[in-house]
């Protein structure tokens, strides 16, 4: 049964310290504990680097990188449970940005949020959203220094 | 005897001055405790749409609104911002998702109504140098209310409310609309400005925000976090008062 878990650092800054912190053995080692069959990461500009990011040893976690697309609702939904013939998922896991568009798509779809603020984005109030999600339990926040 | 200019100026100055305190008090007090009236006829609203987060709440914020209650939508976009007019587009397939294809822009339906684009200058452009923004921002004001002036002539009439939620062009859309309505020019009850704070300001307002709070120009000011409500209004005052309504745009 697979379980995704889609890492998403949006569109209009770079944010190699969230892509490094998940490709970190460490996290892979989690991830796959707690079941995780597949990895996708939406990179933006640091998908040129991705790939000498990535460590030699994935925990046999199918990872698959991508710079943008128009429209990531596809990648989100793949994080949802589904129940069906020939196609069947857990409940997986979205690390995103602190971007308010992407955190309210993630919102509706009611996937599970780990948010995690941009910090070269001061002037963007993400931490303060991150905060208050994690504040009143929508989602758990987290930083990457 | 011969009056000198100067008190006969300071007279008339005082005069107007008054004049000006009172009419403002006058709208500010019967025209934010006036109820709407219970509509028996469709209504005009106007939603000024801004760059891509402010267009995508904007969309959000209207799903679910009936078209054929808010018969005329006129949208007041930017100069230069091709996608908001894109968006337009996209926020009425949404509205007439009932239809295959939305009624043209312009166009009327008997069931969904009519809507309009109606492009704007912008008051500052990104980098604009700080010296040449008044004027700028002088410009895209008499602009907008040409807009609404324009609207009063058409079938539509005045706009029944107005609705933005931060753009830059929405701040003077409702600076315009106060303005012809402290003139007397707008109908009574006409204009009703609503601003939605974005979903994204957790804690304090956007300058947007600050600036028509600060003006008290809006009916209807609604943000969309407990916390920042709690901040704008803790401080005091009785002025500016926010209003918290939950979610507005999730």
């Amino acid at each position: 049964m697979s379980k995704v878990c889609f890492v998403t650092t949006g569109a209009t800054a770079e944010f190699s310290e969230l892509i490094a912190a998940v490709l970190d053995p460490q996290c892979l080692q989690l991830l796959k504990k707690e079941g995780f069959t597949t990895l996708n990461i939406q990179c933006g500009e640091t998908f040129k680097n991705v790939e000498s990011m990535k460590p030699a040893d994935t925990q046999g976690l199918a990872i698959h990188a991508f710079d943008f697309k128009p429209d990531l609702h596809r990648d989100m939904r793949e994080c949802q449970a589904l129940e069906g013939p020939g196609c069947s998922r857990k409940q997986g896991l979205i690390i995103l940005h602190a971007g308010a568009g992407t955190v309210m798509d993630a919102m509706r779809l009611g996937l599970n949020m780990i948010v995690v603020p941009n910090p070269s984005l001061l002037d963007n109030h993400q931490d303060e959203l991150a905060e208050e999600l994690h504040m009143q339990n929508y989602a758990t926040a987290a930083s990457v220094q | 005897m011969i009056l000198s200019p100067l008190p006969l100026l300071t007279a008339a100055l005082f005069l107007l001055l008054t004049t000006i305190f009172l009419r403002a008090l006058y709208i500010r007090t019967t025209l934010s405790r006036l109820r709407p009236p219970k509509r028996t006829t469709p209504s005009h609203i106007l939603i000024v749409l801004g760059s891509g987060g402010h267009t995508a709440e904007m969309s959000s914020l209207l799903r679910g609104f009936d078209p054929s209650r808010y018969f005329h939508r006129t949208y007041v976009v930017s100069s230069g911002d091709g996608f908001s007019a894109q968006k337009a587009l996209e926020i009425e397939r949404m509205l007439q998702q009932s239809k295959d294809q939305p009624s043209k822009e312009g166009d009327t339906d008997p069931v969904t109504g009519r809507w309009d684009v109606r492009v704007v200058p912008r008051a500052r452009k990104i980098h604009q140098s700080l010296l040449t923004t008044p004027f700028s921002a002088i410009w895209s004001l008499a602009s907008c209310i040409w807009v609404l002036w324009d609207c009063s002539w058409r079938r539509a009439g005045w706009p029944d409310v107005v609705v933005t939620n931060g753009p830059a062009t929405g701040v003077m859309v409702v600076f315009a609309a106060a303005g012809l309505r402290f003139l007397g020019v707008a109908g009574w009850g006409k204009m009703r400005c609503v601003y939605v704070e974005s979903w994204a300001r957790v804690r304090t307002l956007s300058l947007s925000g600050r600036i028509l709070l600060w003006a008290g120009v809006c009916e209807r000011f609604l943000v969309q976090w407990e916390g920042l409500a709690r901040r704008v209004n803790g401080r005091g005052g009785g002025r500016g008062k926010v209003e918290w309504v939950g979610f507005l745009v999730a």
